[in-house]
């Protein structure tokens, strides 16, 4: 099979993964007790008009039976309608395009900052296998990946924020900067666009403490992944063959062993996506970050079934095709995987 | 591995040596002890200091600040907003939507705010509406239009943009079927431009709330003519309004990030208020930061100036820093335990008193509460009329008597009833914490209570239909600050839901009685009678059971000062705050 027909394959199955993902959310959200009707009645003032609450469930089809919803919702979701919020009575997708670029924006950036910190962290603590290197790397990596995002943020913040004040303190740019003009919804592209530079490097500097946060749970699983992983490899008689054959070390170590080793590094690699998307929940909160993690913590405390599903489905489709680069990548590196 | 076992032992001896100096030098311990206390004691007059001034300031308000002052460029505040709906009235619900409409639109009239803040009676003033004369049978309204006053789109507010304003009021209630909530404006037979700065508001009944009502957030005025410029699918602008503004107030919206930002600016050509008072900034922003520990670095380091919703903790921990400082004050939530009159034990009229008598009220204001706010017990607030102190402060927690009472009612060794708890707050009181200590407080007078985990949704849906067996814990706001509020919306409404007609005609009757009479008097001596009975009615009979009146909580940088509560809208009064800078 080539990877053309690689690729549609696994699309077509996508379809699927998703369509039972809406479904099992779908039937969790309605397995929580309670009518968000009546939730949202009750803040102003509960059944001051029952004729009022009863044409809001009418009107929403909260009256209808589960199944019918849920095909309800299939049906406009295959005409490209993700539906409405029941609290902000605007198509959720609206909702989707104003969060969803500030949690990719910064689960991108997490990610770069794991990799290219964890890998050779990983690589440089095989190679210095139990020197006093290799110990120190060990021991920030299982902090790293022990520590609460919780307290990690806010003992970052108390540093760096308030005694040193050398990063900011939360949101994605300076209270006194203008905000850019949404074009993308990613920041550090926008203000790239329209050429907004004091814009770019304000972006650039709030986003190093939420993503190094973020990003350092992950540090520490890809650096023990690739240490565990490249001390198999280097111990294979091929490496011993081609150090015999006179290689340099450099050579050996970069063609030879880091190609090999890397193997279950970047299959870990789709994973975390999966992880940094849904770990941005505890970031953009303590950050005030406006993603999507915190639209759906709001969407799930007041019942807004439909937002709740549409944000699955969302952080569902980034991750499968965050898993399906992963194994196209995969299959160039090691020559044994054909499609 | 040489280099690393030196470096672990030495850092194991550096350790148990710092301990042991720790535990063994008495001059350490002196150290730690007075250099906290002295600055606690300084941070402490600081503080009280600073109270003193606000207390003065406020007593002086109007003619402290009436001068023009010089505009501080930007305060900078920390609020929590999610979904927002819109600011143009009447839409928009939350506490920051109603703060927000407050700092951008008017009313024809308005409360009398500092005056409030002191905790006296809440009386309309004239606002946008000069004076008004109101008929012998309480039906016609006649209001004096402001005459120098514009929109902050350029137009001149008149006797017909007022007309407009209101009419589209109603329109967007009726789009919205709302109604069932504003149910008096049914009663409203016409709203006519009289003249060319006059409106005449002719009603069916007479409807004494009417001049709070204009005040609150869903009539205030707006230019109506702007907004059906930019009308969508027949909503007169509702949609656009949502995020632009079109009003007369001191600010108006500058830009609007959802979930992030809104800055407001000075509304230049502001007329100067009810009051004469102008406000003191350039603009003002408001940042969603939801996490209280990040605003607390912010508030401390400098970089907000005002810090609105902060929990009881975060304000415990800011008192310490030497410059900020915080305050609160009455809100118009209270904090209440619901049960139906028709659950088994609930329905007798003995035990319903031993349950009053088991809740330990003072201990749910400092534990759960942490002292911010007040011990209330009945639904019509200080500050409003009907008030009896008397009532709103009858029962004290007497577990003993509770226990014997409920004895002597044929249960020698207590009953059982379940507690539903759930995620939520009410104001500065968290739901989970109060049913807890309810369950606490309980037990000692012989109900044992079982804790159920439940939702808001699935609470309030049992109490509509009428299925609620258990005991839950609920917050209520009013939206206009008029006892026709709380009457309204509980003697007639929740009070029914709870079972009050099942347990008693008589009384239920006489409630709905109460509540049309006090809708129709306008003779303010007359209503507080009106509403005095009703509330001593319903505090006896209703399921549902007052407990704290919460207080709203801010903290502001020392440098700002005139931080005045606005009893209906959930805020401080921004026109009033001052920055130095």
């Amino acid at each position: 099979m080539n990877i053309g027909k690689f690729i549609l394959r696994r699309l077509s199955l996508q379809i699927f993964v998703l369509l039972g993902l809406t479904m099992f959310t779908f039937i969790l959200m309605f397995g929580l007790p309670g009518d968000p009707a009546a939730l949202l009645f009750s803040a102003g003032g509960i059944a001051a008009g029952m004729d009022e609450y009863h044409a809001f469930r009418a009107k929403w089809g909260l009256d209808l039976p589960m199944w019918k919803q849920y095909l309800n919702f299939v049906g406009n979701l295959i005409r490209g309608d993700m539906g409405t919020s029941l609290v902000t009575r605007a198509p959720i997708i609206d909702n989707l395009r104003a969060y969803f670029p500030a949690t990719i924006e910064l689960a991108f950036v997490s990610f770069i900052f794991a990799t290219v910190m964890g890998i050779p962290l990983g690589v440089i603590s095989a190679l210095k296998r139990n020197s006093w290197i290799d110990h120190a790397i060990r021991a920030v990596s299982l902090f790293g990946v022990s520590m609460p995002i919780f307290w990690l943020a806010i003992i970052m913040l108390i540093i760096f924020y308030y005694y040193l004040g050398i990063v900011p303190s939360s949101q994605r740019i300076d209270l006194d900067m203008e905000i850019p003009k949404h074009i993308t919804g990613f920041y550090l592209i926008d203000t790239i666009i329209t050429g907004y530079w004091d814009g770019f490097f304000n972006a650039v500097h709030h986003l190093m403490l939420p993503s190094f946060i973020l990003g350092f749970s992950v540090v520490g699983l890809l650096a023990r992944v690739t240490r565990a992983s490249i001390l198999e490899v280097i111990s294979q008689d091929y490496v011993r063959t081609a150090r015999s054959k006179g290689l340099q070390e450099k050579t050996v170590i970069g063609r030879h062993v880091m190609r090999n080793a890397l193997i279950p590094t970047i299959t870990i690699l789709g994973l975390l996506v999966g992880g940094l998307l849904s770990g941005a929940v505890l970031t953009e909160t303590i950050f005030a970050w406006p993603g999507v993690g915190r639209f759906a913590v709001q969407s799930i405390m007041l019942l807004d079934r439909l937002a709740v599903v549409d944000v699955t489905i969302l952080i569902g489709v980034a991750f499968s095709t965050a898993n399906m680069i992963v194994d196209i990548v995969v299959a160039f590196l090691d020559p044994r995987i054909r499609y | 591995m040489k280099n690393f076992k030196l470096l672990t032992k030495l850092f194991v001896f550096t350790s148990l040596l710092s301990f042991m100096i720790a535990c063994t030098t008495t001059e350490t311990v002196e150290v730690i002890k007075e250099v906290p206390v002295e600055k606690i004691v300084e941070k402490i007059v600081e503080k009280e200091v600073i109270k003193e001034v606000i207390k003065e300031v406020v007593k002086e308000v109007i003619i402290e600040v009436a001068p023009a002052p010089t505009y501080a460029k930007s305060i900078n505040v920390r609020d929590v907003f999610f979904f927002t709906e819109g600011f143009t009235p009447p839409r928009g619900g939350s506490f920051f939507e109603h703060r927000i409409s407050q700092q951008i639109y008017e009313g024809l009239s308005a409360l009398n705010t500092p005056m409030v803040t002191r905790g006296d009676s809440a009386v309309p003033v004239p606002n946008l509406a000069e004076s008004w004369k109101i008929s012998g049978d309480g039906t016609t309204y006649t209001f004096k239009i402001r005459e120098g006053v514009k929109f902050t789109t350029g137009n001149s507010l008149t006797g017909q943009a007022v007309v407009d304003s209101l009419k589209r009021s109603i329109f967007v209630i009726e789009l919205d079927k709302a109604t069932a909530r504003f149910s008096w404006v049914t009663d409203i037979v016409s709203i006519d431009a009289t003249g060319d700065m006059e409106v005449t508001m002719v009603l069916k009944n007479s409807f004494a709330p009417l001049l709070a009502i204009l005040a609150s957030k869903q009539f205030l005025i707006v230019d109506a003519a702007e907004l059906k410029k930019h009308e969508e699918e027949g909503d007169w602008g509702a949609a656009w309004g949502a995020t632009n503004s079109v009003g007369t107030a001191a600010f108006k919206i500058d830009s609007w990030v959802p979930e992030q930002r809104l800055t407001l600016k000075r509304n230049k050509d502001y007329w100067g208020g009810h009051d004469g008072v102008g406000p003191g900034a350039d603009q003002l922003v408001f940042s969603n930061i939801p996490e209280n520990a990040t605003a607390e670095l912010m508030i401390a380091k400098g970089e907000v100036d005002v810090a609105l919703q902060m929990d009881p903790i975060s304000l415990k921990t800011l008192d310490l820093q030497p410059k900020v400082y915080t305050f609160s004050y009455p809100s118009l939530i209270t904090c209440n335990f619901l049960i139906d009159r028709r659950n088994e034990h609930a329905a007798n009229d003995e035990i319903f008193k031993a349950i009053h008598m088991a809740i330990d009220y003072e201990g749910l204001l400092s534990v759960v509460a942490m002292g911010l706010g007040s011990v209330h017990q009945s639904l019509i607030l200080p500050g409003m009329l009907g008030h009896d102190p008397a009532i709103s402060n009858q029962w004290s927690y007497e577990p003993e008597k509770a226990k014997a009472i409920i004895a002597e009612q044929g249960y020698p060794d207590g009953f059982s009833i379940k507690l539903q708890s759930r995620a939520g707050a009410c104001g500065s009181v968290v739901y989970t914490k109060g049913i807890e200590f309810l369950q606490a407080s309980l037990k000692k007078a012989g109900i044992k209570a079982e804790i159920v985990q439940s939702t808001g949704a699935k609470f309030w849906g049992q109490i509509i239909d009428g299925t609620l067996k258990d005991m839950g814990i609920s917050g209520l706001g009013a939206t206009y600050f008029d006892p026709d509020n709380p009457a309204s919306v509980r003697a007639t409404s929740e009070c029914f839901l709870l079972g009050i007609e099942q347990h008693n005609k008589t009384v239920a009757d006489k409630l709905k009685d109460l509540v049309a009479k006090g809708r129709a008097e306008t003779d303010n001596d007359k209503r507080h009678t009106i509403y005095r009975e009703l509330n001593a009615l319903m505090v006896a009979n209703c399921g549902e059971i007052t407990v704290l009146q919460v207080a709203d909580t801010v903290a502001l940088r020392t440098n700002m000062s005139n931080g005045i509560a606005m009893p209906h809208a959930f805020s401080l009064d921004f026109r009033y705050l001052r920055k130095a800078e």
